[in-house]
């Protein structure tokens, strides 16, 4: 039962860390807590339903599911990537130097814009994602792990692991970083800030698509409201991480994924949610910066 | 070199400059002094794309460069030095001087590597150090060493020895000069008039955003009025 739980934890967990990673990565960079990101998630699950809706599924018997799973990631990705580098540039850029508020608010209608075009286009009623991919499991510790839950783990393990090699290791990545620290220092050494921050968005909102189509494919139902609670629970992540800390992030949201599953299993289901929020309210009572977090007083 | 005309830059509604003209010509060392408050660091700012100008033009090599922006600035061969350091206080010293090289190619940017690893041995010591890490005279030559990663035809000191000990002092104004031997034309500000004017070849007085006073540094040195206003008598 342990085992089961921390194994459904871990696949919720690194959901709610690829999600976290776009709060956290955009915070490091414009101090902006991006409302709309949830909805970017909810969206990217959304165009996953619509790239499925170009293939025949009939004609992929057996493993050859693959084919059109991996489609639905290679065009959806990028697509909202591009959808939020959009939004970034039509709605947040404009308000660049005006007062912290302004922006938030505004990613707060940009979220509410996102979920009605959504409901107006492919309506408010539940859809339902076909599952495309390979069924089964394997024996892990005593308990089992589905196919889907292995893939959605590696997976964003690895698009985790690329991330964290980009802002490391290339030469665009460590100007990330350093847009980060001091975006008018940034500048004057040639690196091109508005790009980076496109980039940046472009990212962020990728992995968001990315963890909207697992999320569409391990539960088999969406709806254009699914990104709200997903939203929250990313946002806790980064914040109990320390937000703008890319690998607090990963942790952060690896956590309230164990804890949320725990909580369900040993507890109540009914109260999952409450786990995450408690546990982000009793960190934040502690430490203030998050788990990974500088004090708050300190300067960047 | 640098040719500056009547620029002025206004913070929200305040006039910080007020119509300053300068130049610079290749191969020499500027100095700018004055009060705190005078609009020295706003005259750089303006200079290298930092700040808008709300009149005036910039001209570069005979080229307009006004309201280029700061990053083409950069890659044109201006380099900023800005005063308090500003390092990327959680990037490796490694990764800040790579990052003062971003405009250039990877094989451009190795040499230089090299070469200030050269100029400044106390930083080859620490490449994967956390900038932030480092002493007040170590950050100061990392912000030089990364400000001449871009291999600049001009260099923009902001307060090089602001923060530090006499020693350290004696020893940033040792390398501008090494500097200049290096082939690049330097323009300064600095509160430590006598130790700026002692390696300039010209200066401006900056008063109240507007240059006050100009000429050799040598003769600044010796006026009367400077010495009562910005030397301690």
């Amino acid at each position: 039962m342990l085992m089961q739980q921390l194994i459904n934890g871990v696949t919720l967990g690194s959901v709610y860390a690829l999600i976290a990673l776009g709060y956290t990565m955009v915070y490091g960079i414009l101090e902006l807590i991006n409302f709309a990101h949830g909805d970017i998630y909810m969206t990217g699950a959304y165009a996953g339903l619509l790239v499925l809706s170009f293939f025949n599924l009939q004609a992929f018997p057996g493993f050859l599911i693959i084919i059109p799973f991996l489609a639905v990631f290679i065009a959806a990705m990028p697509a909202c990537g591009l959808l939020g580098m959009l939004i970034e540039r039509v709605a947040y850029r404009p308000l660049r130097n005006a007062p912290r508020l302004a922006p938030l608010i505004t990613a707060v209608g940009v979220s509410i814009i996102l979920q009605n075009l959504v409901m107006l286009v492919a309506g408010s009623d539940n859809k339902a994602f076909p599952f495309i991919f390979p069924k089964g499991e394997v024996a892990l510790f005593g308990a089992e792990i589905t196919y889907i839950q292995a893939f959605i783990c590696l997976f964003s393990l690895a698009l985790m692991l690329a991330l964290n090699l980009f802002i490391h290791k290339t030469k665009t990545g460590k100007a990330m970083r350093a847009v980060a620290i001091d975006r008018k220092m940034a500048g004057l050494v040639g690196i091109d800030v508005n790009r980076i921050i496109s980039l940046t968005f472009f990212i962020g909102s990728g992995l968001a698509a990315a963890a909207g189509i697992m999320v569409g494919v391990y539960y088999g139902i969406i709806n254009f409201t699914m990104g709200y609670m997903a939203g929250l629970k990313g946002f806790t992540a980064a914040v109990l991480g320390g937000i703008g800390n890319v690998r607090g992030a990963m942790a952060g949201g690896l956590l309230i994924g164990i804890l949320e599953s725990l909580g369900a299993g040993y507890i109540s289901a009914q109260y999952k949610d409450v786990f995450a929020f408690g546990v982000l309210v009793i960190v934040l009572l502690v430490k203030p910066g998050g788990l990974f977090g500088e004090s708050i007083t300190a300067n960047k | 070199m640098l040719d500056v005309s009547d620029i002025r830059i206004d913070y929200g509604g305040i006039a910080a400059v007020r119509g300053v003209s300068l130049y610079v010509k290749m191969g020499e060392i500027v100095t700018l002094i004055g009060a705190n408050g005078a609009g020295k660091s706003s005259i750089l700012a303006g200079i290298c794309g930092l700040e808008k100008l709300s009149g005036g033009c910039v001209k570069f090599e005979g080229k307009d460069i006004t309201g280029i922006g700061a990053a083409r600035t950069a890659a044109l061969g201006i380099s900023l030095v800005p005063e308090g350091r500003r390092i990327f206080g959680k990037m490796s010293v490694l990764e800040n001087l790579e990052m003062g090289g971003y405009t250039k190619s990877s094989l451009e940017l190795k040499e230089s590597l090299k070469d200030m690893l050269e100029v400044f041995p106390v930083l080859s010591e620490r490449t994967a150090q956390h900038g932030g890490t480092l002493s007040g005279g170590e950050q100061q030559m990392l912000a030089i060493a990364r400000g001449l990663m871009n291999r600049p035809k001009l260099l923009l000191l902001d307060e090089p020895s602001l923060g530090l000990s006499p020693i350290m002092e004696q020893i940033v104004f040792k390398i501008i000069r090494e500097i200049r031997e290096r082939g690049t034309t330097l323009l300064l500000v600095e509160q430590n008039a006598n130790l700026a004017l002692g390696v300039s070849d010209r200066a401006y007085i900056v008063g109240n955003g507007e240059i006050t006073m100009t000429g050799k540094a040598a003769l600044l040195l010796q006026d009367v009025n400077v010495r009562k206003s910005y030397l301690g008598g």
